[in-house]
């Protein structure tokens, strides 16, 4: 795979790469670490949550707080996949936008590779991206797990890593048939951004109203849903949504690639 | 490859919105062919090439590389193709080497030795990094990329912008040097003593019309000039309306231009009996150098 588009995709974001998974460690290494000394006073603020609270952060339990509810409450609710999401929506609008943008597009488009091999190259690299940072969240947790009291099932953190990579994927799959279509970076990015912000404004909207509740359907956030995999472990159902949409994107992205003018 | 025919365009056409970038071209380029494509900008020959690169889809007609569809056989074509685009953008990031490394991976059958043939006589080391890289040096890797895999067709957009004359020099023969070998190149330039050097044969396109294919070497007369001659006194110009080889008359007072065309001895000689003070030639736009020519 070495210098091919998806290696090359890699070795352009290496640094990118580097920053926000030295991130995702360091958050879940801080979220491990103050779970001990935090979780008495959590349990007494969980009591009195407000109901927007828990429409915000999914459902929370009435008993004492564990690790996974903990993890689930403080970053797979919202933090993680607001973080994957923003990785993501870069990720899409520029994986082929960046090289159309400067022009570097037409070295490729020049050299006897078809454009179906550009975007699955592309998309491999997207996917390894999300994986890598995805990972070392995961990694952050498991480091956490040994240096701290926090006893937590790494198989639920991960599986729910997984959804919330496979979630970052979608939301990028998004962005870059929309990048696909229109050829427009900045289009792609709006586009990104807004179907991230209306999936989240539906999935709170439906768990505050019972009229609203059919919402959710609609929301990428009630398929990813961190926190409940990480007290019941992989919903496969979820997870085949999110997978059948993110693969919708990925064929639309194909084909609109294959068709478009570029370097007009 | 199906044909020796490197490239056959047929009732090529373009449109984007209602008026077409290109309209109904038609043209071929024969084997061992350095054929020039010009025109001013915004005539349509980016689009032609791009279409020709299958960048671009065509809306209408055909385009044959080596008797390949341009559309659906544009894979195996490209193993057959050198570029050059006229805007040339590199990886700033890369060195020249990771650069040919990572297109030589892509495909594209480079020879290493003619590479470093190349190196050597462009005057470039590839191991800096491309950002560091004046214009003129981004502009000799551009050609290197193109030229590095001996490609039975070179399609060369701009390719002088930015060299020094010494390196249009080396530039020109490489250029010969791949006819030699029986390869073929098709170059868009606004540069007429370019065109005039390496072109056997030259296609003018305005508003995405071709206006003529002439055959350089052989028929086609560049010489046409513009002059601007200064009298001491107002001149009486019926004197130039009679010689053929003179047309354009415009005076302004004691200022008159002419174009002449072909030989300028019957000019000169009318000249030099009405008195003039001064004498000078315009430079000479590729443009209108056509656009007289075809009448246009």
């Amino acid at each position: 795979m070495l210098n091919t588009t998806f290696y090359i995709y890699l070795m352009s974001r290496w640094k990118s790469i580097a920053v926000w998974s030295i991130c995702m460690f360091v958050l879940a290494l801080m979220f491990t670490s103050v779970y001990d000394p935090f979780k008495g006073e959590f349990n007494d603020m969980l009591d009195n949550a407000p109901a927007l609270m828990e429409a915000m952060l999914g459902p929370i339990p009435t008993d004492s707080i564990s690790p996974e509810v903990w993890l689930g409450i403080e970053l797979y609710g919202l933090l993680f996949p607001i973080l994957i999401s923003v990785i993501a929506i870069s990720a899409g609008a520029s994986a082929v936008g960046s090289e159309e943008d400067s022009g570097t597009i037409e070295l490729i488009l020049a050299s006897p590779i078809s454009r179906e091999r550009i975007i699955c190259e592309k998309s491999l690299g997207i996917l390894t991206q999300l994986a890598i940072i995805s990972g070392f969240l995961w990694l952050g947790i498991v480091a956490g797990s040994f240096l701290f009291p926090f006893d937590v099932s790494l198989t639920n953190v991960l599986s729910a890593t997984v959804t919330g990579c496979l979630f970052g994927l979608t939301v990028s799959h998004v962005t870059f048939a929309t990048h696909a279509f229109k050829g427009r970076k900045g289009f792609a990015l709006a586009i990104g951004s807004g179907f991230v912000g209306i999936s989240y404004v539906f999935n709170v909207l439906s768990g505050l109203s019972g009229n609203l509740h059919s919402l959710k359907y609609a929301s990428l956030f009630n398929y990813y849903d961190g926190p409940s995999v990480l007290v019941s472990g992989l919903n496969e159902m979820s997870f085949v949504v999110m997978l059948g949409l993110s693969a919708v994107c990925f064929i639309a992205a194909l084909y609109e690639f294959k068709r478009r003018d570029i370097g007009v | 490859m199906t044909t020796d025919l490197p490239i056959k365009i047929d009732g090529f056409s373009k449109n984007y919105g209602p008026s077409p970038a290109v309209n109904d071209l038609t043209l071929m380029v024969e084997k061992g062919e350095v054929f020039g494509f010009l025109g001013p900008n915004g005539a349509g020959k980016s689009t032609t090439i791009k279409s020709i690169l299958n960048f671009i889809t065509p809306s209408d007609g055909k385009i044959s590389i080596f008797g390949l569809d341009s559309v659906k056989n544009s894979v195996e074509i490209k193993k057959h193709i050198g570029y050059l685009a006229g805007d040339i953008s590199l990886y700033d990031s890369m060195s020249g080497l990771q650069l040919i490394r990572y297109l030589t991976r892509l495909g594209r059958n480079t020879n290493w030795t003619y590479v470093e043939t190349l190196t050597k006589r462009l005057q470039i080391s590839l191991d800096p990094k491309i950002r560091t890289l004046s214009k003129g040096n981004k502009q000799k890797i551009g050609l290197i990329q193109a030229f590095m895999h001996q490609p039975a067709l070179l399609i060369l957009d701009e390719p002088t912008s930015g060299l020094d004359p010494l390196m249009k020099q080396i530039f020109y023969e490489m250029v010969l040097e791949m006819k030699q070998m029986g390869n073929s190149i098709f170059v868009s330039s606004h540069d007429l003593n370019e065109v005039q050097t390496i072109c056997d044969k030259a296609a003018f396109i305005k508003s995405g019309n071709l206006i003529g294919i002439e055959n350089i070497k052989e028929d086609f007369d560049f010489n046409i000039r513009r002059y601007t001659v200064t009298f001491d006194q107002i001149p009486d110009t019926k004197e130039f309306v009679r010689i053929d080889s003179v047309s354009d008359i415009t005076q302004n007072k004691n200022k008159v231009t002419v174009t002449v065309t072909g030989n300028v001895s019957e000019f000169l000689s009318k000249l030099s009996k009405l008195h003039p003070i001064d004498l000078s030639e315009e430079d000479t736009n590729l443009e209108d150098v056509f656009m007289k020519y075809y009448e246009v």
